[in-house]
């Protein structure tokens, strides 16, 4: 039921039934409940205020908020009639409306500086032309997964030369006072290396009670040298972000012809400052430095960002050795720095992940031994890899077992089909699987 | 002209010479995660899969996932029809009743068997009854 | 006759790889899985380093689609090949390689060492020759018209084809190394491709205009032509076809694989085993010979086997007729010869019912079948009576 009076008050609707709901001529609110005029409108607004000229002689100024809501019977219903009865005569809306109107009939309005464009040349460009997978690789978008190099360690003997390598490696740096948080990566040991890392026994000290290394001849030096190392086999590490390579600190370490590998300046600052404590206890990462960069990366320069991307690296196969004795799993590991690095380092070299209350559940690695052969002993749980272990069912002349589901290919390959099939395919540009990619 | 010959192909009676089974191949549909496939799976790895297997040699047993679908019996005959029977949520002993009803049958449809009936190849040995042998007429 | 020497000279047909071997061997842990992709859970015990080392480079998928044929140890893992050796029943001395080996034509393969010619050539003599004494030895009488309508019947070309399907064998869609080998392989025809005339449908004792004077009757067919009465291919025209051609009819191959199966199982078990496999595969057939014959002009055969045999000509007399001037007529005739009435026939006219006399005589003559039935492959057993003889037709009627 609407009065005529409203109907020729010009409001809009919307206007009018909020009026109703809150039973005032001059409801509380927001005056423009969508924030006031957009972006353009402010800015045509301030460039014709700027100008100076032509106003809008009522045109007003940008509310907010509308004034609060009136208490009955106050002395300022004079000035909410001034304002609902400049409100009536010009609304928000019909501001809205007649600043949005372009005053192209107006040509000393016009912005002098504004051409009409015709084409799209020169003109910004928003958002991408194309499909977003067509645009070529970012540094941002490449993705370095932390246990994708390794399948999955699963026998005892990958496990143990696992854990038997993390400890070696990590109280390695530890003796070198390189931080814990150095980044192994991917370290592919050449064979004198290996029988060294194989040979190293490890140890308890009972009297500083802490994990000792037995290295036999001249086995820390190559370790050190292969972790260090300069050699081509080494690649970056694939499991932390790829920093920018800080080249000042390459020539000091080439300069330094020492073998006992002292750390540049700005680590070994840091180093004497808290060998105190313990060394390597409490390094901060500071980012700047993560890696150290080849011969090759130095000469290529900035070179290509994404050449060592973890997709171009060949697959990485897992030098398992025979460990002499497995005590060191039932030795404490401490401080918890050393641990937590032992632990993420045998994560990475067996790939599996390792749950984090198993980190600090106990002082040495047995938790972490028998959480990563729990699978070892158990059944496969697949039909297929239980049957394909049986031997009486492999034996059987007329029974085939398939692990996977057979599919219309399989039959056509099956029957010889399925060559010409693909050959006629491929003849004809069409996609052989699949949908191609166009 | 003396006598032609008519060329034809002598037909077969199954099991007169040789038997030969007429199911050639049975496939054993699973799936690992089904509840379903649950006695599937227990049958599988009983030692109900190589008995059968060791009772009908005439039989190859193809053994394949079906993931996340209902296990399933599917029966070829040498006739070009094949019989599939859904085997969700039964027993493994049943499933190997299932297995064998497939293995016996023949690939046509099943029929009931109504009365005595007698099929043979051969003339009977009195002869068929004719009006005009016997000395009927001689009444 | 004198035994065949086989094992003398079978060492071209039997590669030394197809030595007999047992087909199930406890000691075989071969692994059974279709793609060369998956590699299954494995234990240490079976690790995936053994495995590898077991199932040779030569099984990967490029390899086998450069063969022409599976290789030999794909047939140990077939488990459709093991279901059709023990389908049929085959002594366990035949290995599944050899079974495998008879499935492959030459048209998929060429190399006589890899395909089942060899073994199809020694196969089709055995079986042409047990079941052409099997039919003249049960009927000595038959005209050799009817001979080689009743060995087309039993061993032609379809009905090997037929016992190839009766089998369960299936054909391969195209021949190739990754073809699972209990399949038959074979090169298949290309459509519309000129087959040349097929075999007519009646077997007739006249010869072709073109034939000449050599091949005045049919008699000279047992000589020149095939078991089944029809022209051998001569040698040019076989090249001539075979380059025109590429390929064989899943006919062709069905006979080529049971010719060649019976073939391998003379080589590999021995003559017993070839006996009682032609006894339960193709003797147990049913074929009514008596319906076989065509004939053109019964009665004037019938005379001239009566003036060959010395009998008095035959003369056709009504035994009993019923109904001559309505509407069905039944006249029963009788052939006789003399007083002896030779045959009966039944018919609604009066000729019908004589040429069906001449026919039932003629055919009771040719049917005649010995009591006892003894053929001459009995001889190579160990232990047999000793031969009487069989006295078989003197030869068609000539007209």
């Amino acid at each position: 039921m609407q009065s005529t009076r409203d109907a020729s008050s010009g409001l809009p609707w919307t206007e009018r039934i909020r009026r109703k709901m809150w039973g005032s001529d001059n409801p509380p609110g927001l005056k423009d409940p969508y924030g006031g005029p957009g972006y353009f409108e402010r800015r045509r607004q301030e460039a014709q205020a700027e100008r100076g000229r032509g106003q809008i002689p009522t045109e007003p100024t940008i509310v907010e908020h509308e004034p609060a809501l009136p208490e009955p019977g106050l002395p300022e219903m004079s000035t909410l009639e001034e304002e609902s009865a400049q409100n009536t005569e010009h609304s928000h809306a019909q501001d809205m409306m007649r600043s949005r109107s372009v005053p192209e009939n107006d040509p000393e309005k016009e912005d002098l500086t504004y051409v009409q464009a015709e084409t799209w040349n020169g003109l910004e460009q928003v958002g991408l032309s194309g499909h977003w997978s067509e645009t070529p690789p970012t540094p941002a978008d490449s993705f370095r997964p932390y246990l994708a190099a390794f399948e999955k360690a699963s026998s005892w003997k990958e496990i143990l030369s696992a854990l038997h390598q993390a400890v070696v490696e990590v109280v390695t740096l530890r003796d070198s006072r390189l931080p814990l948080t150095y980044s192994l990566g991917h370290i592919a040991y050449k064979p004198d290396v290996l029988a060294a890392l194989s040979t190293t026994t490890i140890e308890f000290d009972y009297h500083s009670k802490q994990i000792v290394l037995k290295y036999k001849d001249g086995g820390r030096r190559l370790m050190v040298e292969a972790i260090l190392g300069d050699d081509l086999q080494r690649s970056i590490s694939p499991y932390e972000p790829v920093a920018e390579t800080t080249y000042a600190e390459v020539p000091a370490l080439e300069a330094n012809g020492d073998t006992t590998f002292t750390a540049p300046d700005q680590e070994s600052q840091e180093l004497r400052s808290q060998e105190a404590d313990f060394p390597g206890q409490d390094i901060e990462y500071d980012g700047t430095h993560t890696f150290v960069a080849t011969k090759e990366e130095m000469n290529n320069g900035n070179g290509d960002q994404y050449k060592n991307n973890i997709e171009d690296l060949p697959p990485q196969k897992r030098t398992a050795y025979t460990v002499t004795s497995a005590d060191f799993i039932t030795m404490p590991l401490e401080p918890l720095e050393l641990r937590f690095a032992v632990i993420k380092r045998a994560s990475q070299l067996t790939g599996h992940r390792i749950p984090d209350p198993l980190i600090t559940a106990r002082q040495s690695l047995s938790s972490i031994y028998s959480y990563l052969g729990r699978d070892r002993d158990s059944p496969p749980k697949k039909v297929a890899d239980r049957l394909l272990i049986k031997p009486d069912v492999i034996n059987l002349p007329n029974v085939h077992i398939m692990p996977r589901r057979e599919t219309p290919v399989d039959k056509d390959k099956r029957l010889g089909r399925w060559k010409i099939i693909e050959a006629e395919l491929h003849s004809k540009g069409l996609p052989v699987l699949g949908k191609s990619r166009v | 002209m003396p006598v032609q010959g008519i060329r034809t192909v002598a037909t077969n009676q199954n099991g007169l010479g040789a038997f030969i089974v007429q199911c050639k191949r049975l496939d054993l549909h699973y799936c690992d995660w089904y509840g379903s496939s649950r006695g599937m799976n227990s049958f599988l790895t009983s030692e109900l899969l190589p008995r059968l297997s060791r009772m009908h040699p005439q039989v190859s047993i193809h053994i394949s996932p079906r993931p996340n679908k209902h296990p399933v019996l599917r029966a070829h005959y040498i006739n070009g029809r094949e019989k599939a029977v859904c085997v969700r949520n039964l027993e493994k002993e049943q499933i190997m009743q299932k297995c064998e009803l497939l293995v016996q049958s023949q690939g046509g449809k099943n029929r009931k068997i109504r009365g005595r009936n007698v099929l043979s190849e051969n003339e009977s040995v009195r002869g068929i009854w004719s009006p005009f042998h016997g000395g009927i007429k001689d009444v | 006759m004198k035994r065949l020497r086989l094992l003398r000279w079978s060492d071209t047909v039997l590669s030394p790889r197809t030595r007999p071997r047992t087909i199930i061997s406890p000691q075989c842990q071969c692994r059974r899985w279709q793609s060369a992709t998956h590699q299954p859970f494995l234990r240490e015990a079976h690790s995936s380093k053994d495995v590898q080392g077991q199932v040779p480079d030569t099984l990967s998928e490029e390899h086998l689609l450069r063969l022409p044929s599976p290789p030999i140890q794909a047939a140990s893992s077939s488990a459709k090949l093991a279901a059709l050796h023990a389908r049929l029943q085959l002594p366990s001395r035949l290995p599944l390689q050899v079974l495998a080996r008879t499935l492959v034509d030459p048209s998929a393969d060429p190399s006589p060492q890899f395909n089942n010619n060899p073994f199809s050539i020694l196969g089709n003599d055995f079986l042409g020759y047990y079941t052409s004494e099997y039919i003249i030895c049960r009927y000595p009488r038959l005209p050799l018209a009817v001979v080689f309508a009743a060995m087309y019947a039993y061993v032609g070309p379809k009905a090997l084809a037929a016992i190839t399907r009766e089998w369960g064998v299936e054909a391969a869609a195209h021949p190739g190394g990754e073809v699972d080998p209990g399949y038959l392989q074979f090169r298949r025809v290309a459509p519309e491709s000129d087959m040349g005339s097929k075999p007519s449908a009646l077997i007739s004792p006249m010869p072709d205009a073109s034939s000449g004077w050599k091949r005045r009757g049919i008699s000279s067919r047992t000589v020149h032509d095939d078991e089944f009465g029809d022209v051998r291919q001569s040698a040019k025209d076989k090249e001539a076809s075979s380059t025109a051609i590429e390929g064989v009819t899943e006919e062709k191959a069905s006979t080529n694989f049971v010719r060649a199966l019976t073939g391998a199982l003379y080589l590999h078990s021995g003559r017993a085993a070839v006996k009682s496999f032609f006894r339960e595969h193709f003797m147990s057939r049913q074929l009514n010979i008596a319906s076989l014959f065509n004939f053109r002009h019964p009665q004037r055969d019938l005379s001239r086997l009566c003036a060959r045999e010395g009998f008095q000509s035959p003369v056709a007399r009504i035994v009993s007729e019923t109904g001559r001037k309505s509407r069905h007529p039944v006249f029963v005739i009788g052939v006789f010869s003399g007083h002896e009435k030779l045959g009966e026939g039944a018919g609604s006219s009066l000729d019908e019912a004589r040429t069906c006399a001449a026919v039932a005589a003629l055919k009771g003559w040719y049917l005649y079948s010995p009591t006892e039935l003894r053929v001459p492959s009995e001889m190579e057993e160990p232990g047999a009576r000793k031969w009487d003889r069989l006295l078989v037709d003197p030869g068609d009627i000539v007209v």
